[in-house]
């Protein structure tokens, strides 16, 4: 078998418009996000895994899109910071971040976002304890988190009287 | 930099037999991303086995005939979330159910995988404790066929294990058993995204009686790879879980170990921890002597 080629074209979906494009094996997702499609929502905060800011949805699932090539991505559906709030419609969690004043600087909020997003799909109704282990991989310099958890509680309990 | 992308095992190992020079193998990338940005692997070939499916099973080896027994066989490209979610792991390996949950944050447990975690060889890497206490055995193929290595002896030395440059891990095999009962715990400085300063895992069988029928008991960051304590663990086999013999395996176990200086501890305090957690993890496990 051969190794791939210089340049690959790659086949997927973000914020449900599917795509085909043109890169390098070696590109990294964060940079095929932000790079070459201009998604710059997502944040590069370390590089290294250790911080989530670049955490992005991919088949549903949050993963560090600076630790992955984007040839894993390959027909997969992505979900970004942007794909949160389509057609000018915020999702409750942005409003919810808005209503307690949780942003400060605003670099960690993008990932602190899509971790809430997926934490409140498992688990529609979490304590406190259960949103500090689902934003366990997300790091705040400036809040010091307590915004952070008030704001996904109040927006469980939005969605939750949304139903 | 070359990336080969497989679509099955057998391409896989085919392209590792062909290759020449440095090879590694990308399953969840969070160990060889991080590696790469420290520009660590530019010149070498990767071989991204992510995309392979059947390499992602958690299922029951039924037992063979009546010596072999039945095995829990976790497949290498497994996440942490998968064994999470395994009920299989929860019920007849829990010390790796509860290792698993303490792994880095949600995103690395969705990403990283069992077999990248045992390739990468770290002494700190969580989920080895708990295998290694469970008698787990690793299945390595190539092209020429499969061989079974247990995994205390796979690591050799920090990042360095006996895994041939054409040969992948397949996967881990846990025996399985009844009454089994084990826990992991470690100390970090951090809830969240800390590598482990000490851990200790330990799997239990017990059958009734005042002894246990077995004892494993593994310490990860104390050793140059993750290491059984065996002195300690054949202690409890003859004189059984209590508090005497708690006490004094918390001395024994502290000159099992070989911790260093590094950036996240020091070695006494390291070594004096391996008896704190010790202690800890087993009060819960005690059977009192009868007066």
């Amino acid at each position: 078998m051969k190794p791939l080629p210089k340049k690959i074209t790659i086949s997927i979906t973000i914020n449900e418009t599917p795509h085909s494009i043109i890169i390098e094996p070696t590109m990294r997702l964060i940079d095929l996000l932000r790079e070459k499609l201009f998604l710059t929502g997502t944040k590069e905060g370390c590089g290294k895994g250790e911080c989530g800011a670049c955490t992005i949805l991919v088949n549903g699932k949050t993963v560090l899109s600076c630790l992955m090539l984007a040839i894993q991505a390959d027909k997969a559906k992505i979900t970004t910071i942007e794909g949160l709030s389509q057609n000018k419609k915020t999702d409750p969690i942005q409003e919810a971040f808005i209503q307690e004043g949780a942003s400060q600087c605003g670099f960690c909020i993008p990932g602190m976002i899509v971790s809430s997003k997926a934490l409140l799909h498992e688990n529609s109704n979490p304590s406190i304890e259960e949103i500090k282990y689902g934003l366990g991989g997300n790091l705040c310099r400036c809040t010091g988190y307590s915004k952070i958890f008030k704001a996904v509680q109040c927006a469980s309990k939005t969605k939750n009287e949304n139903i | 930099m070359k990336i080969y992308k497989p679509s099955s095992i057998n391409e896989a190992l085919k392209i590792l037999h062909e290759l020449s020079g440095p090879r590694y193998i990308l399953a969840g990338g969070t160990d060889l991303l991080v590696q790469a940005k420290d520009g660590v692997l530019l010149k070498s070939s990767w071989i991204d086995i992510s995309g392979i499916n059947e390499l992602k099973v958690i299922k029951e080896i039924p037992a063979q005939n009546e010596k072999t027994g039945s095995f829990i066989w976790i497949g290498c490209c497994a996440t942490f979330n998968d064994c999470i979610r395994s009920a299989i792991i929860e019920k007849h390996i829990p010390s790796l159910h509860q290792a698993c949950k303490i792994v880095g944050g949600p995103q690395i447990r969705n990403m990283g995988t069992i077999g990248g975690n045992i390739a990468n060889a770290s002494p700190a890497a969580d989920s080895v404790p708990p295998l290694i206490s469970a008698g787990a055995e690793l299945e390595l193929v190539s092209l020429h066929g499969k061989r079974t290595v247990l995994l205390e002896e796979f690591a050799t030395g920090p990042r360095k294990t006996i895994l041939r440059e054409d040969e992948i891990i397949l996967g881990i095999k846990v025996p399985k058993d009844k009454n089994v009962t084990g826990k992991f715990m470690r100390l970090g400085t951090r809830t969240s995204m800390a590598i482990s300063k000490v851990s200790i895992a330990i799997h239990l069988k017990n059958n009734g009686k005042s002894t246990p029928e077995h004892v494993g008991i593994a310490l990860g960051s104390v050793a140059p790879t993750v290491i059984r304590a065996k002195h300690t663990e054949r202690l409890f086999i003859e004189r059984g879980i209590n508090q005497n013999t708690i006490q004094e395996a918390s001395n024994i176990i502290m000159t099992e170990v070989s911790p260093i200086n590094d950036i996240r501890s020091t070695k006494e305090y390291r070594r004096a921890m391996c008896g704190i957690l010790l202690t800890r993890i087993l009060t819960s496990f005690c059977v009192t002597p009868k007066p």
